[in-house]
């Protein structure tokens, strides 16, 4: 029998008291396109991290051509034969293309100086016999995005002899014509002989390029099989297959009204006419895989990106949307997706970071004086409410629980009042208990009138917390979804195959009647 | 399989808006000459020419120094302390009767010490730059004052040393020479060897160099050690123009250090500068000095140029920054 280029046997690894891969398999045949396919939270991430040295597994073991190997570095990982192409490229962006594919490995002569005029060559021949259009004495920061993912596929695998290739959503921000010469890169690597271990949620490209297909749900090996005996719905359902939990509490129906009307929302690369209505009281979800534009919609419309067309209205009146300071002005609450980068000041106390966006109003005196007293009255009522496991309002907000620091993100905006409450996975990170008690709040918030917008990537707190779902393919609108139609199969195939049936509509016809 | 030639691929995303631009450090400085021999007859003299070499060797060693650091996304406060090391540890060796080779080289790596210390407290300790070497910095003035009790030393300085720094070859002084000398080697280290290039890919991006196989701490404690002991030669120089050790050698040297580098487009934020800007932004620096102290600009004023040189070369390089995104 042939050796496998890479082997996997019973991985398993957990964050704390969560488990993310349990016992996982996985073979990697020498020279084959092997497809890794999974829901957010799959696992797959984890997987792939694991393989390429960034984290150990708890348990198991790992063959690299035969052998038994652990990595404890990326960097032992690239000696030893495992080239990982993340997401973000992985260069020195003010440097050449040729010092990138030489860095650490420069050619030498009379002992230590760099022989400039064979590593230029050298890089350059490298790339010609690749017929890549790309010149070596170019810097790297001069090259469009699929030049430098092929500087880093010649460095990793030419450079390095590298006989795996993992490869992390290559084709996030390239355009078909850079994403065919990705794909013609990746037929030459398999008649060489690499293996690729190739990630990504589009699906065609998947049917595209690989050989077979491995398909990873709630950290386990689902199914591994040839691509030609695997259809794109039988993926959507093995990727599936949960049953929706019951801790999604109850909520009043929607109000008739319309109170955020969104029109032709465009972000150049992100976002192309998306239109959606929001009802008062209604929580509108916002779904999409990673790449997608999901993301950005909540981003747009806080003033976080630069929008370059449509319009937005909330109560009727037009919605300038220039920086976030200004979006708060027009009564929008916001929770970020990145907790610790963007929504909380950890060394600050849970008070301060309570009043953080509203604290102009605790000022007296012309601005000189902050209004301790109402501060804490303000803060402790939010405690209070939210049930937040604080010693007091003064206590760094950083020495809280991930989820009672979520608590407290969302509990922020319970001061003041808002006109809408845009949420991005108000739940990450959280553990069950903390999920409900917030939920309860987001539903409390949308019972008092708000509209809400939650963006997750959890299908299940979607289809628990939503009345529509708005799913994001590719920068616009694929469907929108609702009542019955709101499935965890239903959103990954409107997020992952193409439909000829043109763009959904999320706008509502007037008079509405919906089933709600 | 699709069968597109990846010939039709655009490899760039877009040319260089201003490749003009990257010269602008050497433009300046023929503007400077144009200017100086214009409003003045003795400003293009031999005499005047190697008096602003002159008077720019010690900063101007003290840059390149600064500049090994910066590359690498460091910054050195320290080097105008360790520069009054290298001064009062030659001199008091000296005095005490030790050989002029034997008191420079110990000068020297003093400083080299003092360099390791801050690369210590950067990598190992996880310190930021800024506040490593202002501790540094703090405490090396001190040290220089205990050595010296606060006095200059007069006593005990021996001829030869003096002619270090006051003697000429062919008519150039040798604080001329070292200049050069300093700036020959930097350029053959960051251009032509392994080190001198991962020193840019450190200060380019700190975790693919990691990836790289390039061990991070050793190249960012290197440039630290360097930019002590440049500090420390620059001192030994020092002491030897002046012929004495003066504990208030190099105070506020860190500043002139900085200026004339990223004057000469060495980013403070790591990874891009060349030997050749970092020469063009002494040039700048010691020139319009230069000028100004010919045009009788009083020694206060002149600052001001100074500052506001510094202001329009930056906002220069961040307007091209932003165009070229």
């Amino acid at each position: 029998m042939e050796t496998n280029a890479l082997d996997i046997r019973g991985i398993s690894k957990s964050f704390g008291a969560n488990k993310v891969l349990t016992d996982l398999n996985l073979t990697l045949k020498k020279g084959e396109v092997h497809a890794l396919m999974g829901e957010n939270g799959s696992g797959k991430s984890t997987l792939i991290k694991i393989i390429s040295g960034v984290y150990r597994a708890d348990g198991g073991e790992m063959y690299l051509e035969g052998k038994s190997r652990k990595f404890e570095s990326p960097f032992e990982a690239q000696v030893g034969g495992i080239a990982t192409l993340f997401q973000e490229i992985q260069e020195i962006p003010d440097l050449t293309v040729a010092e990138n594919l030489y860095a650490g490995i420069e050619p030498i002569r009379f002992g230590m100086f760099i022989d400039w005029r064979s590593l230029r060559k050298n890089a350059q021949d490298q790339i010609d016999e690749l017929n890549l259009h790309i010149n070596a004495d170019h810097k790297m920061r001069q090259l469009s995005p699929s030049s430098r993912k092929m500087v880093e596929i010649i460095r990793a695998v030419h450079k390095r002899g590298a006989s795996v290739v993992i490869m992390d959503e290559p084709t996030a921000n390239l355009n078909q014509g850079e994403i065919d010469a990705l794909f013609a890169t990746i037929a030459e690597l398999k008649a060489r002989g690499i293996s690729i271990l190739y990630v990504s949620h589009r699906i065609r490209e998947i049917f595209q390029i690989s050989d077979r297909i491995s398909i990873l749900r709630d950290g386990r090996l689902i199914r591994t099989d040839d691509t030609k005996n695997l259809t794109e719905e039988e993926i959507v359902r093995l990727m599936v297959g949960r049953a929706l939990p019951e801790f999604y509490p109850r909520r009043a129906p929607p109000a008739d009204t319309v109170s955020l009307k969104v029109r032709g929302l465009t972000v150049r690369g992100e976002l192309d006419d998306v239109s959606f209505d929001v009802r008062s009281k209604e929580i509108l979800g916002i779904a999409g895989l990673e790449g997608s534009g999901a993301t950005s919609v909540i981003k747009a419309l806080f003033g976080l990106r630069h929008v370059t067309g449509g319009s937005v209205e909330i109560e009727g009146q037009r919605l300038v949307i220039s920086s976030p300071r200004n979006s708060i002005d027009q009564g929008l609450a916001y929770v970020p997706e990145d907790r610790k980068a963007d929504g909380l000041f950890l060394n600050k106390t849970v008070s301060f970071n309570l009043i953080a966006g509203v604290l102009w109003r605790y000022f007296s005196w012309g601005w000189f004086v902050v209004r301790n007293r109402r501060v804490q009255v303000a803060s402790a009522s939010v405690i209070k409410r939210l049930g937040v496991k604080v010693s007091g309002p003064f206590a760094r907000i950083g020495s809280l629980s991930g989820g009672n620091q979520q608590k407290a993100l969302v509990g922020r905006w319970l001061i003041g009042s808002y006109k809408a409450l845009l949420l991005e996975e108000p739940t990450r990170g959280v553990d069950i208990g903390a999920k409900v008690e917030i939920y309860k709040e987001i539903n409390a918030l949308a019972e008092s009138g708000l509209p809400v917008v939650l963006y997750s990537s959890e299908l299940l707190e979607l289809i628990g917390m939503c009345d529509r779902v708005v799913v994001i393919r590719g920068g616009k609108i694929s469907a929108v979804l609702s009542g019955n139609e709101l499935t965890e199969e239903n959103i990954l195939e409107k997020a992952l195959i193409k439909d000829d049936s043109g763009p959904a509509q999320a706008v509502l016809a007037h008079p509405v009647a919906l089933p709600v | 399989m699709s069968s597109i030639s990846t010939g039709e691929m655009q490899g760039v995303k877009a040319a260089r808006l201003w490749p003009i631009a990257d010269y602008l450090p050497v433009l300046v400085v023929v503007a400077l000459f144009v200017i100086g021999s214009l409003t003045s007859d003795r400003f293009l003299q031999s005499t005047n020419v190697l008096n602003i070499l002159q008077y720019a060797a010690e900063p101007a060693i003290i840059a390149v120094g600064m500049m090994f650091v910066i590359l690498a996304r460091g910054i050195d406060l320290s080097v105008g302390s360790v520069m009054g090391i290298g001064n009062v540890t030659a001199a008091i060796l000296m005095a005490a009767g030790y050989p002029v080779s034997v008191s420079i080289v110990a000068a020297i790596l003093f400083g080299g010490v003092f360099g390791l210390l801050n690369g210590l407290l950067v990598t190992k300790g996880r310190m930021e730059p800024i506040i490593a070497t202002l501790a540094t910095m703090i405490g090396a003035r001190s040290v220089v004052y205990f050595m010296t009790d606060g006095a200059p030393l007069f006593e005990g300085i021996p001829p030869e040393f003096k002619l270090l720094a006051q003697g000429k070859v062919f008519g150039v002084p040798n604080g001329v020479l070292f200049l050069i000398l300093v700036f020959l080697a930097a350029y053959v280290v960051l251009d032509h060897t392994k080190f001198g290039r991962q020193i840019y890919a450190v200060g380019g991006s700190e975790e693919t160099a990691g990836l790289f196989g390039i061990k991070v701490w050793w190249i960012k404690s290197s440039v630290y050690v360097i930019s002590g002991m440049l500090a420390a030669t620059a001192g030994v120089i020092g002491a030897s123009r002046l012929g004495i050790g003066d504990p208030n050698a190099g105070v506020g040297y860190e500043l002139i250090a900085i200026t004339m580098v990223v004057v000469g487009g060495v980013r403070l934020a790591g990874g891009i500068g060349t030997v050749f800007g970092t020469l063009s932004g002494v040039l700048i620096v010691s020139t319009l000095t230069n000028i100004l102290q010919i045009k009788n600009v009083s020694t206060h004023a002149q600052l001001i140029f100074l500052g506001g040189a510094l202001i329009a070369m930056m906002l220069f390089f961040s307007w091209r920054d932003a165009k070229e995104g």
